[in-house]
């Protein structure tokens, strides 16, 4: 009896210290403890669970190969078509900043009405500094009329048909630009050349040109609209024993990359050839 | 007949690439004069007998793109098939070196008219810089199409008149 009652005793005992240990550690008091002991535990886990794998791998790999090959070429595929989606975009990305812009520059001088037109070529001869675009009389652009972009001012029509037209850049040979410098308040003539460079001429000596100042269409004689920004001065020559002083432009629109104009299609030129 | 219906679509082809692409791909200042290439090999061919016809509709498109003066293109050409027609009956039997020839003095020719023309519209001309910047690079991108556009041409010639003898 006494014997019996000694053993259930015990048995209670180590119930309720296991019950207190599982109790201890749901609650979290013997985390380190079992930290201590589960960790090596892991380690090995992980050590074999590597060698397995590696093992498995070594025994799988020649069936995946052919499907790694074919999952390589299909990402391949998937590569060079998202990069070809990626150029259009780009393409159309450059295509909208410029419309962009030229929307915003129209805009700005919300007086003047504009036809949109895109560059379609170049003139042939390597001495005429001429483009063509693909608008003409059906989309109301005519004769003479001012050609510029959100940059500056570009040209003029200087040939049109139902449905193109043919722009003088203000870099060609015989174009003239009556101009102004407004910080020097002086007043000159761009000339083109046929090598495209551009110079403001026939500028008074007192004047006081420096390089970067912004040169503007004056709107004298009436074929340009005025205050259009043509460029800013390079570099002027100015020698004492001439009656004007020149200087080399930097236009503000570069002329090789042409890709859209604005045709300013309420500015009528006006015609001074009698008088001259 | 053949050869004056298939004039339009290469000639106008031709004016096409060289406006939208062939004036953008410069030395220096200069560019090449695809249509005249193509007009000088076909007028070099031995059989071709309407040749005068491709520089008469060639003298037209580049007149109706070219802001070019004075009916240039015209007077160009015009000089150039009358050299050809001079020198076919004399060296005949070296296409392809008269095919270089002819493209050298079809670019100075071209340079010398169009420079002729500016100079009486008052437009002031350095001719160093012209030359070095222009007419020379101009002649160097010629000459460096002028093989590549004969054998073209002489290969659309040959296929033109085998069909036409087949037949």
């Amino acid at each position: 009896m006494n014997r019996r009652f000694l053993e259930n005793w015990r048995k209670l005992t180590v119930f309720v210290i296991v019950i207190g240990i599982i109790l201890l550690a749901l609650s979290g008091f013997l985390t380190t403890i079992l930290n201590q002991f589960i960790d090596p535990i892991i380690k090995l886990q992980t050590w074999f669970s590597e060698r397995v794998q590696v093992v498995y791998e070594f025994i799988t790999v020649p069936r995946d190969v052919v499907s790694l090959r074919q999952e390589n070429q299909q990402l391949q595929d998937t590569v060079s078509l998202l990069q070809k989606e990626i150029i259009q975009l780009e393409q159309d990305l450059k295509e909208a900043d410029i419309l962009y812009a030229l929307l915003g520059f129209a805009r700005g001088r919300p007086a003047e009405t504009y036809i949109a037109a895109a560059v379609i070529g170049k003139d042939p001869s390597p001495f005429l500094q001429y483009v063509l675009i693909d608008k003409g009389t059906d989309d109301g652009v005519m004769y003479n009329m001012p050609v510029v972009t959100e940059k500056g001012l570009v040209g003029r029509i200087d040939a049109v048909t139902a449905s193109a037209a043919r722009v003088q850049l203000i870099t060609d040979a015989s174009s003239q630009v009556n101009a102004v410098v407004e910080e020097a308040d002086a007043e000159g003539i761009i000339t083109g050349s046929v090598t495209a460079d551009i110079t403001i001429e026939m500028i008074s000596q007192e004047a006081e040109l420096k390089a970067g100042q912004i040169i503007q269409t004056s709107g004298v004689g009436g074929s340009y609209p005025s205050e259009v920004v043509i460029g800013q001065i390079l570099n002027v020559n100015k020698l004492e024993n001439e009656l004007f002083q020149s200087a080399a432009i930097q236009p503000a629109e570069d002329f090789q990359n042409l890709q859209a104009v604005l045709v300013v299609a309420n500015f009528r030129p006006s015609n001074i050839a009698p008088l001259e | 007949m053949w050869e004056l219906i298939i004039s339009f679509p290469i000639l106008i082809l031709c004016a096409i690439v060289e406006t939208t692409i062939f004036s953008h791909i410069q030395i220096l200042h200069g560019s090449a004069d695809l249509m005249m290439l193509l007009i000088i090999a076909w007028a070099l061919h031995s059989s071709t007998r309407y040749a005068w016809f491709w520089f008469l509709v060639a003298a037209l498109l580049m007149t109706y793109i070219s802001a070019l003066p004075l009916y240039g293109y015209f007077i160009i050409y015009g000089l150039l098939w009358l050299f050809i027609l001079f020198l076919r009956k004399r060296v005949w039997q070296m296409p392809v070196i008269l095919m270089l020839f002819l493209t050298i003095f079809g670019t100075i020719l071209n340079s010398a008219f169009t420079i002729g023309t500016l100079y009486f519209e008052n437009v002031k001309i350095d001719f160093e810089l012209v030359i070095t910047r222009i007419t020379i690079p101009s002649l160097i991108l010629n000459l460096i199409l002028a093989i590549p556009v004969y054998a073209i041409m002489n290969d659309i010639a040959d296929s033109l008149y085998l069909r036409g003898n087949e037949s």
